[in-house]
């Protein structure tokens, strides 16, 4: 082959149309273009069946209504629930609902979910020991644990159940008692099974002073500045009922001024002010803010003096209201000089004094309650509370002036666990003062405000099916030793056995004491296993000699259950629900069950009517004999709609109103505080409590440092809140895979600390640490945490480490529920003497717990 | 039917993740989000929230990278993927500027929003948008919601992403604070011009033009070389 | 904490790195046949090598992808995509490389004799493929590390060493087989002085590569860049690369070179050195590129 030389001429040629060619490619329209209807996907991946309205329950307490949607799937021909459709109509969702109602759809298909009742063969209970389950039908079950129930006193049963209208029945028809430690917190939470009227707004458990249960709600909509003391938790983040609300309130310019150690989502987007504030010293903050706000004189006098008792007189020496012979309140007139009932006093003292007034024919002095706030306050300066908080001095100043000019139309929301919860050492001090607060702009029972449930009457199980006689009483002593605590006892025992118990001391009591000996488990509440200390309880447990649980899972509490009930899921049931933690109509909301519950489920009606017949029959037939055709029947659905008037029974509201029931009527201000007799005897709100002085406590707030302290090494605050798609630890979402991955790309799985704390402790990104409670305050068997640290800015102090509750499982039976730590192993059981002189309810649990980091 | 974008104002957005969830359930992706593999997820980090989702591209990278055509821009806007022609190459993965297709190695195919195509065609909202409980999701045609979030950012002073990153997108993210600090990644402005197959022509050139060099400077060579040996 | 990228991983690795020896034999196949006017050792190897290196690399390629049915449709859509692009630009090297070798190894011609049209399109197509290679990773959007100019220019160097690497071995198992190969010898030396300039050149642009890199605004690329140097790849990378890839190769080849002489094992042990340093490369170049959201994806 002979070589062809190459020219000059097609040296350019080539290099030319090669360049040329790079220019007229078309390859700059490369993108194709396919129209939209061509689409792989252009249709849904299942058809829909049916939809099925129901309400929300055991998530939270906004109780969303809804409807589940089923079809059937495409992919798999079988027909199933698929997921959630809101339902716009719903004045408290509006068309909202959240990551865990959409949970709650594939948790009804969860393969682990216990379909059998299961017996224990092996007698040794405990998480290494294999129970050696034999399977067994329900009724069988029910049987045996009936016979063994039989046995025992009473004295020596409890039940580990919320308060619903069916355990509460059965715990008072046997006279044993119950125990648990949220009764309050949500609607349909506890009626489950027995699937009745939820949230019984309990006219008598009044908010003042037992802190807990909220019966109102808040008008994030409308309102104009909210303080969020804590209220910004990674568990509100999911909260769609409220959620929706405050949105629109804040895109109408709703001022938010957050506090709170942890920066969650909701403080970057949602809050105009954030500020660290050391765990545990709201308190300081807001009795600053209620000394500004008297010694300026910029609260809403007329509210004051029309609706709390502000006015009225205390006895200096018996430190309690003073009373006509009506029981009426007494204020001093300042046109008469004299002391008058406070409803007719014209010019009633809100402060001065002491005035001398004559009481029983005695001499005595007398101080209006707003005049011994003032002197309770008297030190509270805002540079003492930043001193206590570092919350800056200015800021508390400020940020009080701008509440004061913006009310009524303000508030300060709290909900069950945030600080002003039952859960913090000094929340009902801060939970106090906030409705001081409430009370001083006049936001109760006021829109823009605080609401309150309007004209709604629900019956309970007692009003539809009263009891044939009187119940017999209770023992004496509670394993929680909620009888120590005259304050939440007298509530238990005379006015709402539905009101929580002493959690906080239920493993302490089961433990040191020998009174119990069965102990009975009512799912949704496998609580023990996932709170405070379960070590203890479940050493308590392996003494026992019956224990049995109800429950949708073989969680962890089955390690010691001698049998074990499969209970349906919350969609498997109907329901009723008054909404009343967004209160501004009357609402009713009906559910119907999504499907038959699978296998063998068992009901806690069937349950407890069952067990109610074979040991108090009394108290379960309709004209209190023994003739089982003769068992109440307790539909209270139908009874709560008769009673509002809405429909005859649940059938014709389902069909003819379509389960929703909204009376649209303007917010009426100020109306119910006086109907509910919120504050009892005057309809108004009581500042000075009472009860609090019978126990040696103080009426009105007081700054008190927390029970425990930093020391040494154990100086980092224990911080808690839950990730928005998990539900304490309910396998529902805790063997949920998918969102188990969510909560590892956001090391939900991890104990977060600061970069500071992570510096000086000489950790980095996912070391091993452990974390070790002050053996101070946990005398007996600690079991110290172990996990992965997450260094974040969003913890923003050096002196605190946040923990996510209820992701510890050690359940060998859900298959997904994979990860170890357990915030609650770090928070000791309560002692009552421990508790009283800091805690006249007996209800702070999970607070103020100092631990030690150290690297694994 | 116009052309389509999707707002999310992230001061409204709590992280719920809600928006993931329905898009499993609605989509059915269950199996792949049992395994990380999401087309919409957000994640909590230190200066805000990382949304992980398709941008839906002007001019996307994907499509420009796909072999195989599984990739389409339509004309609403919307970046579609079809897993019938896909090779399973994997470039897209790691083509898109946005680090959003995800290969599921189980289904072997890519997973991506579809901006619900399915809903949108019967005029719905796409599932996500439909569920956010505060409205941090907002849908609606392209005009009008790139007008809206230059008005909410001037408004408040907030951060625009996605208006011009890679050509633009049609999903617009509102920021308090600087996206990129956040961890959105720094995306340049102008968009994947098929720059590869591009520089390959000019190659071909460049090496014409080697292979004459070669060519010449091996014949100058020889003639010097012969020139010696004579 | 960013994990290595696995989305391509060794099989495309390997892909990358076959290619790249197929360009690089080719190319020294083509200057070989220039400079020594025909057939030669170098040529023959070059030839010899190319086309099966190419095809294993296509079955690399092929191996790697998830869904292979559907391979075909890489090619409907030729300039649709860089893959595509890439995909004809093989087969069309691999269509040529393989008439050669054909014509080489089965015609048992004593010389490869081939029109310059032939060898014109080759070498192109050869210049194209070991480009290709790096520009497969420019094009790639979402890793910063990849995102220059420069990684095809550094694929193009080592593609061009390790093809110089891959003809070094064939010419020696060659010699040794045949003893009569002696007179190729001083022929060696000419390749062992192009791959030191290439060794140098290659050390030259990874310098400003992982300096430009180290220094962007990008932090997913700063992240590789430390990955490489001090993180979790750094033993791979100083090691098997620097010393075994560049180092070592160099010190043999200049030892080689500069004496004039040419040992069968010092040349092998250098080509073998490249080989693995050219792998590594590869390898090293794709596991550390971080996507851009390293820092929020897990
Ligand atoms: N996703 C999800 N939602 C839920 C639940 C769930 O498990 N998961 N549970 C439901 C139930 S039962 C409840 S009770 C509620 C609980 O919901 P929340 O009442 O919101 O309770 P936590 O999540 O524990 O949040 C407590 C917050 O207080 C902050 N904090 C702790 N100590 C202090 C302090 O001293 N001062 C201040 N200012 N802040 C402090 C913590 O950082 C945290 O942000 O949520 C309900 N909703
Ligand atoms: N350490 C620590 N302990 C805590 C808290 C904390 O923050 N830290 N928080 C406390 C608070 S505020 C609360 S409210 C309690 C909550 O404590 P629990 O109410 O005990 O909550 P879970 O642990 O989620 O248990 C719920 C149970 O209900 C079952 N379940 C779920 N859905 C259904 C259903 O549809 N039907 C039926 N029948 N069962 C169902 C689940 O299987 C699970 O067993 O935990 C408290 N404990
Ligand atoms: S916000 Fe979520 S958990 Fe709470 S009631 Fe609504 S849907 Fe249920
Ligand atoms: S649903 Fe809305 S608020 Fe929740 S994470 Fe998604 S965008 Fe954010
Ligand atoms: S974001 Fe990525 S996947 Fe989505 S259209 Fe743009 S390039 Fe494609
Ligand atoms: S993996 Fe991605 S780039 Fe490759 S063919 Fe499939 S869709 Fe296209
Ligand atoms: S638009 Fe549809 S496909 Fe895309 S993330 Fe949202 S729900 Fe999923
Ligand atoms: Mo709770």
């Amino acid at each position: 082959m002979g070589e062809v030389k190459l020219k000059r001429r097609d040296f350019l040629k080539i290099g030319g149309i090669t360049c040329l060619s790079t220019l007229f490619t078309p390859l700059n329209n490369l993108v194709p273009f396919i129209s939209f209807a061509e689409a792989a996907e252009s249709e849904a991946k299942y058809s829909i069946t049916k939809k099925i309205p129901q309400v929300c329950a055991r998530a939270c307490e906004c109780d969303c209504a809804y409807n589940v949607v089923v079809g059937v799937d495409k992919a798999t021909g079988i027909e199933r629930g698929i997921t959630i459709e809101g339902r716009p109509e719903d004045p408290v969702s509006r068309g909202k609902y959240c990551i865990k109602a959409l949970g709650f759809v594939d948790g009804m298909y969860n393969p682990d979910r216990l379909l059998v009742a299961l017996k224990r063969t092996n007698p040794k209970r405990g998480v290494d020991q294999d129970p050696g389950w034999v399977t067994i039908s329900s009724d069988e079950a029910l049987d045996e644990i009936i016979e063994k129930m039989k046995k025992h006193k009473r004295e020596e049963m409890v039940f580990a159940s919320p308060g619903d209208p069916y355990s509460n029945r059965l715990c008072r028809s046997l006279g044993v008692r119950r125990s648990d430690q949220r009764t309050e917190c949500f609607g349909t939470h506890y009626y489950l099974n027995a699937l009745m009227v939820t949230n019984p707004p309990n006219k008598y458990y009044s908010s003042t002073y037992t802190v807990t249960h909220s019966i109102w709600g808040f008008d994030y909509s409308d309102t104009k500045y909210m303080l969020w003391f804590g209220f910004d938790s990674f568990s509100k983040c999911g909260k769609a009922g409220i959620l929706n609300h405050i949105a629109e309130g804040k895109r109408k310019g709703t001022k938010i001024v957050g506090f709170n150690p942890l920066r969650t989502p909701m403080a970057d987007g949602l809050m105009d002010e954030w500020y660290p504030i050391k765990p545990g010293t709201d308190l300081a903050v807001t009795l600053a803010m209620i000394k500004i706000m008297l010694d300026k004189k910029i609260y809403n006098e007329k509210f004051v003096k029309n609706y709390t008792d502000s006015a009225s007189l205390i006895d200096a020496e018996t430190r309690l209201h003073i009373t006509n012979s009506d029981g009426k309140w007494m204020a001093w007139c300042t046109e008469h000089k004299r002391m008058e009932p406070i409803e007719t006093c014209d010019a009633p003292a809100l402060d001065g004094g002491p005035f001398t007034v004559t009481v029983d024919g005695k001499d005595v002095q007398a101080m209006p309650v707003l005049q011994l706030l003032k002197e309770n306050v008297k030190d509270c300066t805002s540079e003492w509370a930043a001193k206590i908080s570092d919350v800056p001095a200015d800021v508390i100043t400020r940020v009080t002036r701008e509440f004061a000019e913006a009310a009524p139309n303000v508030c300060i929301p709290n909900l069950k666990r945030d600080p002003a919860g039952p859960n913090y050492a000094n929340s009902w001090r801060l939970m106090h003062t906030i409705n001081i607060l409430h009370a001083l702009t006049g936001s109760f029972d006021h829109d823009g405000g605080v609401l309150f449930l309007h004209d709604v009457k629900i019956p309970w199980l007692e009003d539809v099916d009263p009891p044939a006689k009187p119940y017999p009483p209770l023992p004496e002593k509670a394993p929680d030793f909620r009888h120590e605590f005259p304050v939440t006892e007298e509530i238990y025992q005379k006015k709402d056995f539905s009101a929580p118990g002493h959690y906080g001391m239920i493993g302490y009591g089961l433990y040191k004491t020998d009174m119990t000996k069965v102990v009975v488990f009512k799912g949704p509440h496998r609580g023990l296993a996932a709170l405070i200390q379960p070590q203890m309880t479940e050493k308590a447990l392996e003494k026992m000699d019956l224990v049995w649980d109800w429950d949708l899972y073989l969680d962890d509490i089955v390690y010691w259950s001698d049998y074990v009930l499969p209970a349906p899921h919350q969609f498997e049931e109907s329901k009723l629900d008054l909404r009343q933690y967004y209160p501004k109509y009357p609402c009713l909301v009906a559910g119907e069950p999504v499907q038959k519950a699978p296998g063998d489920c068992i009901g806690w009606g069937t349950i407890a009517k069952r067990i109610g017949l074979a040991l108090a029959p009394e108290y379960w037939t309709t004209d209190g004999s023994s003739d089982p055709d003769k068992v109440i029947e307790g539909n209270m659905n139908d009874a709560a709609l008769k009673a509002v008037g809405v429909a005859e029974n649940t059938e014709e509201f389902l069909t003819e109103q379509n389960g929703i029931w909204i009376d649209k009527k303007p917010y009426e201000n100020y109306k119910t505080i006086r109907e509910i007799g919120y504050g009892r005897p005057n309809g108004r709100v009581r500042l000075y409590i009472d009860e609090f002085v019978k126990v040696s406590h103080e009426p009105l707030p007081k700054w008190a440092e927390r029970w425990t302290s930093s020391e040494g090494e154990y100086k980092y605050s224990l911080l808690i809140t839950r990730a928005a798609w998990h539900m304490h630890a309910d396998p529902n979402f805790i063997n949920n895979e998918a969102l188990n991955v969510v909560s590892e790309k956001n090391y939900i799985d991890c104990v977060w600390i600061s970069p500071g704390a992570g510096k000086k402790l000489g950790l980095s990104e996912g070391d091993s640490v452990v974390l070790e409670t002050n053996p101070k305050y946990m005398e007996e068997l600690p079991r110290p945490v172990k996990a992965k640290v997450h260094i974040t800015n969003r913890i923003a102090r050096n002196d605190c480490v946040l923990l996510f509750h209820g992701i510890g499982h050690r359940s060998k039976w859900l298959k997904h529920g994979r990860w170890g730590y357990r915030d609650g192993d770090l928070i000791p059981q309560k002692n009552p003497e421990v508790s009283k002189p800091h805690d006249p309810t007996g209800m702070g649990w999970v607070e103020d717990v100092y631990v030690k980091i150290k690297k694994a | 039917m116009g052309k389509y974008a999707i707002l999310l104002d992230t001061r409204f957005c709590t992280g719920c993740n809600t928006c993931f969830y329905k898009c499993v359930q609605e989509n059915r992706l269950h199996e792949s989000a049992n395994q990380g593999y999401a087309r919409t997820m957000v994640l909590i980090r230190d200066k805000g929230l990382f949304h992980h989702r398709c941008m839906h591209c002007e001019e996307p990278s994907c499509v420009a990278t796909c072999p195989s055509g599984a990739f389409a821009k339509t004309p609403e806007g919307i970046v579609l993927y079809d897993s019938q022609p896909c090779l399973g190459c994997k470039s897209c993965v790691i083509a898109c500027p946005f680090n959003i297709p995800q290969w599921d190695m189980k289904k072997k195919e890519v997973i991506k929003c579809t901006m619900c195509a399915h809903r949108v065609l019967k005029g719905k909202q796409p599932a996500c948008v439909e569920v956010c409980p505060t409205d941090a999701l907002e849908f609606g045609l392209y005009e009008e919601i790139t007008g809206k979030a230059k008005q909410i950012a001037a408004e408040n002073k907030l951060n625009i992403y996605g208006l011009e990153e890679n050509g633009g997108t049609s999903v617009i993210i509102l920021t308090k604070e600087d996206p990129i600090a956040i961890g959105y990644p720094e995306v340049s402005k102008s968009a994947t011009k098929a720059r590869g197959p591009k520089t390959i022509v000019g190659t071909a050139a460049v090496a014409a033009l080697a292979y004459a060099g070669i060519k010449k400077y091996t014949e100058r060579r020889a003639e010097i070389e012969g020139k010696k040996d004579e | 904490m960013a994990g290595l990228q696995t989305s391509w991983g060794w099989l495309i690795a390997v892909y990358l790195f076959l290619a790249g020896i197929a360009a690089g034999a080719y190319i020294c196949a083509f200057v070989s046949w220039s400079k020594f006017r025909g057939d030669n050792l170098i040529s023959r190897v070059g030839i010899f090598l190319a086309a099966p290196c190419l095809g294993l690399s296509i079955l690399f390629l092929f191996f790697d992808i998830d869904r292979p049915a559907q391979f075909m449709n890489a090619f409907f859509r030729p300039h649709s995509s860089m893959i595509s692009v890439g995909t004809w630009v093989l087969t069309i090297f691999f269509v040529i490389c393989a008439i050669q070798w054909l014509k080489c190894v089965l015609a048992r011609e004593k010389t490869i004799s081939e029109s310059n049209l032939v060898w014109f399109v080759g070498f192109i197509f050869a210049v194209l493929a070991a480009f290709y290679t790096g520009v497969l990773l420019w094009e790639m959007r979402g890793i910063p590390f990849w995102n220059t100019i420069l990684i095809p220019l550094l694929f193009l160097a080592s593609a061009l060493s390790t093809g110089i690497g891959a003809v070094l071995i064939g010419a020696t198992v060659y010699r040794s087989l045949k003893k009569d190969a002696g007179v190729d010898a001083i022929n060696l030396h000419y390749l062992y002085k192009m791959d030191l300039a290439l060794i140098c050149i290659e050390a030259a642009i990874l310098f400003v590569y992982l300096l430009v890199m180290g220094l962007s605004s990008q932090p997913a690329a700063v992240n590789s860049v430390q990955t490489l140097l001090t993180g979790s790849l750094a033993p791979v990378f100083w090691i098997l690369f620097i010393v075994v890839g560049l180092v070592l190769p160099f010190y043999f080849e200049w030892s080689l070179y500069s004496k004039g002489i040419s040992k069968h094992l010092s040349s092998t042990i250098a080509a073998s050195c490249l080989l693995i340093g050219g792998l590594t490369l590869r390898y090293l170049i794709l596991s550390a590129g971080t996507f851009s959201t390293f820092k929020l994806l897990l």
